[in-house]
């Protein structure tokens, strides 16, 4: 079984990682890089991801950069865990589709909200207020499709619902209203209750216990 | 089993890299330019193919794909002899390379976005978000730069459709004001990358949709 070490940061994008990692039932190690005091950009981590990002995976010494990335790699790698519906076909491509979707639009359009300092060396309003005016329409098209199916693929739960659930929570932790949005809120508390997401958190609660030791 | 293609395009987009891999791998396909500036891309008759009103679009028998990323992986499984990446011998160098494309999509593009159009980014002033976008495309040229260094692609001696997806995303932000004279590995891989066959039938295909979109203004 190959050795598997998890770079990530609690309530980063990393959560995501660490649920399909938990979901599929791998055996890892997890360490904390510390994006507040701006553990990314010191010359360890960037020997091990020289792009400075979380998550980063790092398989029997060869690193995998990019959450998406590393998503579907375990996917492949546990093939009957369920972390994805399809792994052939049109409808795998439409399946990565949505994965570059949520990494290329919905990502960065939520930093924005949260984060605008990362898209501005100016005033940070301007640019969440363009995040939110970005986020409006799909949004609304989210809550409607979540309104008449469960999950983000319909009948089964996979790991876009984590991806898009914690993209939800970062909008909202910018300030981006979501309690009119039944179906979103509806879907964040079922994706929250799924134990994937359950052991998730766990494993950031220990690393972060572990670090404050 | 070949496919009725039909990719919907738009001027100095990033469907660039889309029809250079139409292309390499041989593709017949048809094409139709959006413009938009004249919001083609949010007319009814385009939204009815794609509700996100983004390019490219590609139509699969009928059926849309979305996402550059997507559609380039999606080429490569049908054409896999016509080289758009490297072979791979592990499933952890076929994710980086999946990775690169993640890059590309969620990193370079929305970075040069920020420089080229950084009104998609702020309801107010542009100049910080230009200066932001600078930044960032600063950071990952850089990274470019280096690995150019000692090879002449991306992944070493032979061209991929990433060389193509990089090349689009530093044109764009050069187009956009960012200034790449200070590169020169890029520049000697930027004449390269304009010299390949794949790419130079892609612009004369893009142009030859932008003059028939013209012929109907006309
Ligand atoms: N496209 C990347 C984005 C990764 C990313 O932006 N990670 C953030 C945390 S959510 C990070 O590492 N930020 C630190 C920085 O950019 O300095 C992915 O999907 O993995
Ligand atoms: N992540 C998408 C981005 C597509 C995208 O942003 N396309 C631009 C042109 S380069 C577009 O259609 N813009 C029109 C719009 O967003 O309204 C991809 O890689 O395909």
């Amino acid at each position: 079984m190959a050795e598997l070490r998890l770079y990530h940061q609690p309530g980063g994008c990393s959560r995501v990682t660490l649920a399909a990692l938990e979901h599929v039932g791998a055996a890892y190690e997890d360490r904390l890089v510390d994006l507040a005091s701006g553990e990314q950009h010191s010359a360890e981590f960037l020997a091990i991801n020289p792009r400075g990002k979380i998550p980063a995976l790092v398989v029997d010494g060869e690193l995998i950069a990019e959450n998406a990335a590393i998503l579907l790699w375990i996917h492949h790698r546990w093939p009957d865990a369920g972390l994805l519906p399809a792994s052939s076909g049109l409808d795998a491509t439409r399946q990565l589709a949505d994965l570059f979707w949520l990494s290329s639009f919905w990502h960065p359009t939520v930093r924005a909200i949260r984060m605008p300092i990362r898209w501005t060396t100016g005033a940070p309003e301007p640019v969440q207020e363009r995040g939110s005016l970005l986020l409006a329409e799909p949004l609304a098209r989210m809550d409607r499709l979540l309104c008449g199916q469960t999950w983000w693929f319909g009948e089964s739960w996979s790991i876009c619902d984590v991806y898009f659930c914690w993209i939800c929570g970062i909008a909202e932790g910018g300030g981006y209203p979501l309690e009119g949005m039944k179906g979103i809120v509806l879907h964040r508390q079922r994706t929250m209750a799924h134990p994937a997401f359950r052991q998730a958190i766990l494993r950031e609660q220990a690393a972060l216990a572990r670090g404050q030791e | 089993m070949t496919h009725h293609l039909k990719l919907f395009h738009a001027y100095t987009a990033c469907t660039r890299v889309t029809l250079t891999a139409l292309e390499h791998v041989g593709a017949v396909y048809d094409d139709e330019l959006l413009d938009m500036a004249r919001g083609e891309h949010r007319a009814p008759e385009f939204l009815a193919v794609n509700s996100q009103g983004k390019v490219p679009s590609l139509l699969v028998d009928g059926a849309l794909l979305t996402e550059n990323g997507a559609i380039l992986r999606w080429l490569d499984s049908e054409y896999p002899k016509a080289g758009l990446f490297p072979r791979t011998v592990s499933d952890i160098e076929y994710a980086r390379q999946t990775g690169d494309l993640f890059w590309l999509s969620s990193g370079w593009h929305p970075y040069a976005r920020a420089v080229k159009v950084p009104s998609l980014w702020t309801t107010g002033d542009i100049a910080p978000v230009r200066e932001r976008g600078t930044q960032l495309v600063t950071g990952v040229v850089r990274q470019l730069e280096q690995r150019l260094a000692g090879q002449d692609w991306w992944y070493g001696s032979d061209w991929s459709i990433i060389d193509t997806y990089l090349w689009w995303a530093c044109v764009n932000a050069e187009i956009g004001g960012f200034d790449l004279s200070a590169f020169g590995g890029i520049a000697d891989w930027r004449a390269r990358n304009e010299a390949h066959p794949s790419l130079v039938r892609a612009l004369a295909r893009e142009q030859a949709a932008l003059q028939r979109k013209r012929s109907e203004y006309a």
